[in-house]
């Protein structure tokens, strides 16, 4: 059926089914800024359009709701390819990150702008009430409407959008708009959806009903029978390649545990047919058909239940080690041949037992800890438990694959395209040289885009079919099938004198991996590693487990296990504060770090090696202690006038780090075009978090040359060279390292041939904007343009390229520390943050703006963790709360009242022009803040994830 | 997915009945999102055919048309505050835009934004049925499952009520809505039928369980001591 409407003042005829969401159809007839985050769940925003003078969710309109309707979506915006201002003000404030939905987000923004030309704050929340926003957080969403204000009345902005540091800097440490920004927020094909033809086969995944069972037969004879049906593909007919779904350092420090399809399913939601069709309404029939054997098993969902006596195993068959097994393997094997049960392969030890359930374990220490608590005056011991939290990108997973040349052509959303060819070249087994991935712009990642969850599927059904496969995982499956933050119970046991020195610290991690060992051990590492060495404490000692479960799976989520960690020490310290009679910030500031202390604690605190004992490098966290409890006044009591709500204040200490020293790597290539521009290709990934503009900044500061004469090319495998990807805080850091020693290098070449072109000694020579080469000797000029056309004429010495390499074994870390103040209902347990302070030591922070959004973005997660969501699982392993509504994702009213990030002026001397990483450690400080600022208000202390008001009304004995 | 478009409110309640896996479609927002009432289900489209204005009337009354959206009430100069601030419990300015006072009421979920608010204001709702039209009483209307299409709301704007809501997040699906006004008392409770009446205490009335909004035991504790100080 056709439907005629107006969209962006133009007569439109919109084609299909009456019962279409025109959020499809708009897709469909290209206004692709119209995206969908929430399978019509209606929460998320991505499909907001204007229909008929209203601001409404496209996917809750049918098609023929549209006929006669005027619609606007984000695509009317423009003009011819400019943006409007609201648009320009959006990538100035710094908040087009991710930008799955910052189209949507602009629209709305225009749409208020046009109804209230000066709205207030409250006016600004109320309309960006319906849209989630989990990358850059609210906060600059205001600073964005009033400089969209500026813009339109005097032409400029009149603001200041972020703070700038180190003047002497051309355009490092200066706001400055993304270069990706442009496109993000105009709608452009950016994302993978964007690349998938109409004719693209639909892959679609068969999943277990099952938390723990063996799959004895599979019969796909009926669905095989199907037209449109191409294969499926099962455990029986899969290759037999081990692999694991982590993106990490090659060999791993995670088991290889699984196949493509097992035998055994192991959660609610695990993978037992892939089946590759016409269309997704075949594929679905398709599924219908498979008929499945299983053989259901006891399932365990809990650390406790996974590590009790006689406890079902979830890994029971061989195991296997690529290097360090230990003599007894053979012994260990015996009696463990059922076929259903695959295998695990270990690339090294990790301390596994898996007839124990034991995924990976670690242990060690410095000091002698008994003596320490000896000398104690007091001690406390307590448990912190922690949920299990999804990501929940804007973007749900998705992968796009196709064979060309005899190649397989992999468009993914993703943080680690290395890693991603490696591992599927594994499972398709063929070389790399055969797998060209594309990383196209993502549209949020958080950690769960380090993981290839889809990628290895996705590009084995197209490889072996031949067709092009489309795969894009339901909002559902992102909770159930993907991956999650381990849950984890963190014990801690901490001893101190009056005074507050703190004698000594054990601490014992217990952590959920859920049935697949991705990260195992690397991420509850960190919950020790990125905590204990904020302390100056002699005596520490930590012993980590970790447990295989039947629950979805887990794996990388920013911050790794750190705000975990940094949850339990710092609520334990803050209890002990409290024990003692000591100030918590007398305490704190009495056992934390300073530059120059040696981090003994260290050398057992490697990614399943051996760590680098090294002192504290660059450290603001004095600075920023100090500088956060003048803000929040800390020491004040504040009183509420309803005698109900009690205010509290609470802070947090935190750290993360800038990458894996001696594990990472980064390569670049830096390249001056045939008129003198720059192309930078960077293996860096760009997530959002504004990579590539760091990467042009450097080019542009060292060169002298304009951004828009710098393109950056990142994250395709063909073009760019080697980068281990963006995790573990390294894209500024090594990314931004190797762009850096590319255009140094370039820089060096440019000299070399202009003192060859202009008869003039190199040493003479030196460059300016905007892109040229003078002699300081004779005043001499070329252009880089001028240069570059003669070194590649007939006669020349060719193009100008150079290659940056990036390794190191520094360290540098980023320090910070949070404060929260909060309102507890004490007859309610209700909860509100009504500050919150993050001040963090980012080093030179190179985009100050992006910086400070990605720390409102990762303070509103913390906050989302600390105190709403968390996946809830039934009896049988089915979770609960699948969808964005009941999961409890904060949205734009749970953020803090008065909210600010303030950059704490560090200089690194390893980072790229002193830049150490942003984003990371923006999620560590909620919790404990919170937690420690709820005990203040109340007097009680909530050890468990989410604190909700439940938890608290029974701490205070009201229920 | 099956829709009717009759060309008018008797069809439309005709067709209603005659189908037993039907529901009205208004704005959309409880059929036509995910896990909603209208999956699996056919849709009868009301748009158009029932009134969306609001207007007062001479007797002082407030006219609330069926199909007028919360953010119509919100916006209204002839709503009075209490039931503003009960269609902003639904937290999305988008789902506002779409969502119908005649939608929610008709739905009558156990975290309805108005239910417990119209019960105790006493908003009556003029009605069709295949019999013909009539008044019923909201509080009266939410324990049935009559299929009746509600064409208007009558409401006295003088009157000003209580109104509290507990959830996870401003988004999620509410644990527990209270309302009171003039004496009557009404508790929406996730997972239990709403409660009406003339005294606090008819939290006793309730049969709470635990889901994943709260416990039980929560649950009941709220509603205990969410009227304190509305006595």
């Amino acid at each position: 059926m056709d439907y005629k409407c107006i969209i962006n003042n133009k007569n439109v005829v919109l084609s299909g089914k009456e019962d279409e969401r025109l959020r499809d159809v708009l897709y469909r007839t290209g206004y692709n800024s119209v995206r969908d985050s929430d399978d019509r769940e209606g929460f998320a925003g991505s499909d907001t359009i204007v229909f008929n003078g209203k601001l409404k969710y496209s996917n809750l309109i049918l098609l023929y709701q549209a006929e006669n309707a005027v619609i606007r979506t984000a695509e009317g915006l423009l003009n011819g390819r400019e943006l409007n201002y609201v648009q320009k003000a959006m990538i100035s404030a710094g908040i087009v990150q991710s930008a799955y939905n910052a189209p949507a987000a602009a629209l709305i923004l225009t749409w208020l702008l046009e109804h209230k030309p000066n709205p207030t704050k409250d006016e600004i929340k109320d309309v960006l009430s319906g849209i989630f926003i989990r990358d850059a957080g609210y906060e600059h969403y205001y600073l964005a409407v009033k400089l969209a204000t500026e813009l339109r009345d005097y032409g400029e902005y009149k603001s200041e959008i972020a703070p700038s540091f180190r003047p002497k800097l051309n355009i490092i440490g200066k706001p400055c708009d993304k270069i990706d920004g442009a496109s993000l927020v105009s709608g452009e094909k950016v994302f993978v959806e964007d690349k998938v033809p109409q004719d693209a086969w639909c892959l679609h995944v068969l999943r277990s009903p099952f938390a723990h069972a063996y799959i004895n037969s599979i019969d796909t004879s009926e669905a095989e029978k199907l037209d449109g049906v191409e294969t499926i593909v099962t455990a029986f007919n899969c290759p037999d390649i081990y692999y694991m779904q982590a993106g990490q350092g090659n060999p791993e420090p995670s088991p290889h545990d699984r196949r493509l399809f097992n035998r055994k399913v192991r959660h609610v939601g695990d993978r037992v047919a892939g089946i590759v069709a016409r269309t997704k309404e075949i594929a679905d029939k398709a599924a219908s058909l498979i008929k499945v054997e299983y053989e259901p098993l006891d399932a365990v969902f809990t650390v406790e239940e996974a590590m009790a006596e006689g406890a079902p195993l979830v890994h029971n068959g061989k195991v296997e080690y690529r290097s360090g097994a230990p003599e007894n393997l053979d012994e260990y094997n015996k009696g463990h041949e059922d076929e259903r049960e695959g295998k695990v392969v270990y690339q090294f030890p990790l301390h596994a037992d898996i007839r124990r359930n034991l995924a990976a374990s670690n242990k060690g220490g410095i000091g002698d800890v008994e003596k320490g608590f000896a000398s104690s005056d007091a001690i406390v011991e307590e448990t912190y438990q922690t949920s299990q939290i999804q990501h929940t990108p804007l973007e749900p997973h998705v992968c796009y694959a196709t064979v060309e040349g005899g190649r397989l052509v992999v468009h993914a959303s993703t943080q680690v395209p290395y890693h991603v060819r490696r591992i599927v070249s594994w499972v398709c087994q063929i070389p790399e040289n055969k797998v060209h991935v594309i990383k196209e712009r993502v549209g949020g990642g958080y950690g769960s885009k380090q993981d290839i969850l889809v990628e290895d599927l996705t590009a084995y059904c197209a490889w072996i079919t031949g067709k092009p496969v489309y795969y894009r995982n339901t909002r559902a499956e992102e909770f159930y099938a993907n991956s999650t933050r381990h849950p984890m119970r963190v014990h801690v046991k901490m001893g101190g004198k009056k005074d507050g020195t703190i004698t000594a610290i054990f601490m014992e991690v217990k952590a959920n991996t859920g049935p697949y060992g991705n990260h195992a051990l690397t991420v509850p590492m960190n919950s020790c590693s990125k905590t204990l060495p904020l302390f100056a404490v002699e005596n520490m000692k930590y012993d980590l487990e970790v447990y295989y479960t039947n629950t979805p799976p887990a794996g990388a989520y920013q911050g790794y296990g750190t705000p975990k960690g940094t949850y339990g020490l710092m609520m334990a310290m803050a209890e002990l504060a409290d024990k003692l009679g000591v100030d918590y910030k007398t305490m704190v500031e009495k056992n934390h770090v300073e530059s120059g202390y040696m981090l003994e604690i260290l050398k057992g605190l490697g990614e399943g090696r051996e760590g680098n004992v090294v002192p504290v490098g660059s450290c603001g966290l004095t600075e920023a202690i100090e500088k956060g409890c003048e803000m929040i006044k800390w020491g004040e009591k504040e009183e509420s006038p309803d005698p109900d709500w009690k205010i509290g204040k609470g802070f947090a200490m935190i750290m993360q780090g800038s990458g894996l020293p001696g594990l990472d790597h980064a390569e670049a290539i830096a390249k001056l075009e045939t008129d003198g521009t720059v192309i930078l290709n960077s293996g860096g990934a760009d997530i959002g978090t504004g990579l590539d503009t760091i990467s042009a900044k450097i080019v542009s500061e060292i060169l002298c040359l304009p951004m828009d004469r710098i393109t950056v090319v990142s994250g395709d495998t063909d073009s760019c060279a080697f980068d281990t990807g963006a995790y573990a805080s390294s894209g500024t850091f090594f990314s931004g390292n190797a762009s850096l020693v590319a255009t140094k290098k370039l820089k060096d070449l440019i000299l070399e041939e202009a003192a060859k072109q202009l008869d003039e000694e190199k040493a003479d020579l030196d460059v300016k904007a905007p892109g040229v080469v003078w002699s300081k000797k004779s005043g001499k000029e070329i252009t880089y343009g001028e240069l570059s056309h003669t070194a590649i004429s007939g006669s020349g010495r060719g193009q100008m390229i150079a290659h940056g390499s990036f390794v190191t074994t520094a360290s540098s870390v980023p320090y910070g520390a949070h404060f929260a103040q909060v309102a507890v209902n004490i007859k309610t347990g209700e909860v509100k943050v009504q500050k919150f302070y993050a001040l963090q030591d980012a080093g030179t922070p190179i985009n100050p703006e992006a910086a400070l959004c990605q720390m409102y973005g990762a303070v509103m997660k913390s906050i989302g963790h600390s105190l709403y969501e968390g996946i809830i699982l039934d009896k049988d392993g089915n979770t609960l709360n699948a969808n964005l509504t009941d999961y409890g994702t904060p949205m734009i009213y749970e953020a803090p009242e008065d909210f600010k990030s303030v950059l704490i002026d560090v200089d690194d001397p390893d980072g790229p022009f002193g830049a150490k990483s942003i984003s990371e450690i923006a999620c560590n400080g909620a919790a404990p803040a919170i937690g420690i600022a709820i005990h203040d208000a109340c007097g009680v202390w909530v050890r468990s994830w989410p604190m909700s008001p439940e938890k608290i009304l029974k701490g205070l004995g009201k229920i | 997915m099956v829709i009717h478009h009759p060309s008018n409110a008797l069809e439309a309640v005709n067709k209603r009945k005659e189908i037993p896996c039907s529901v009205y479609l208004a704005g959309g927002t409880e059929d036509l999102r995910l896990g909603g009432q209208g999956e699996n289900k056919e849709l009868i489209d009301i748009n158009g055919l029932v009134p969306s204005e609001i207007r007062k009337r001479e007797d002082g009354m407030v006219e609330i048309g069926a199909l007028a959206t919360l953010e119509d009430i919100i916006e209204s100069e002839l709503i009075p505050e209490c039931v503003k601030k009960g269609a902003r419990l639904c937290a999305s300015f988008e789902k506002r835009n779409s969502a119908t006072v005649g939608g929610n009421i008709g739905a009558r979920r156990d975290d309805s934004y108005l239910g417990a608010l119209f019960s105790v204001l006493d908003v009556v709702m003029h009605t069709i049925t295949p019999h013909g039209e009539e008044d019923k009483k909201v509080s009266s209307y939410f324990p049935t499952n009559c299929r009746r299409l509600i064409l208007y709301f009558l409401l006295d704007p003088k009157k000003e009520a209580f109104i509290r809501r507990f959830g996870n997040t401003s988004s999620s699906h509410a644990t527990l809505i209270a309302a009171e006004c003039e004496g009557r008392y009404a508790l929406s409770v996730k997972g239990s039928k709403m409660v009406f009446g003339t005294s606090p205490e008819i939290y006793k009335d309730v049969e709470y369980v635990s889901d994943i909004t709260g416990s039980a035991e929560y649950k009941k504790y709220l509603a205990s001591i969410v009227f304190e100080g509305e006595k």
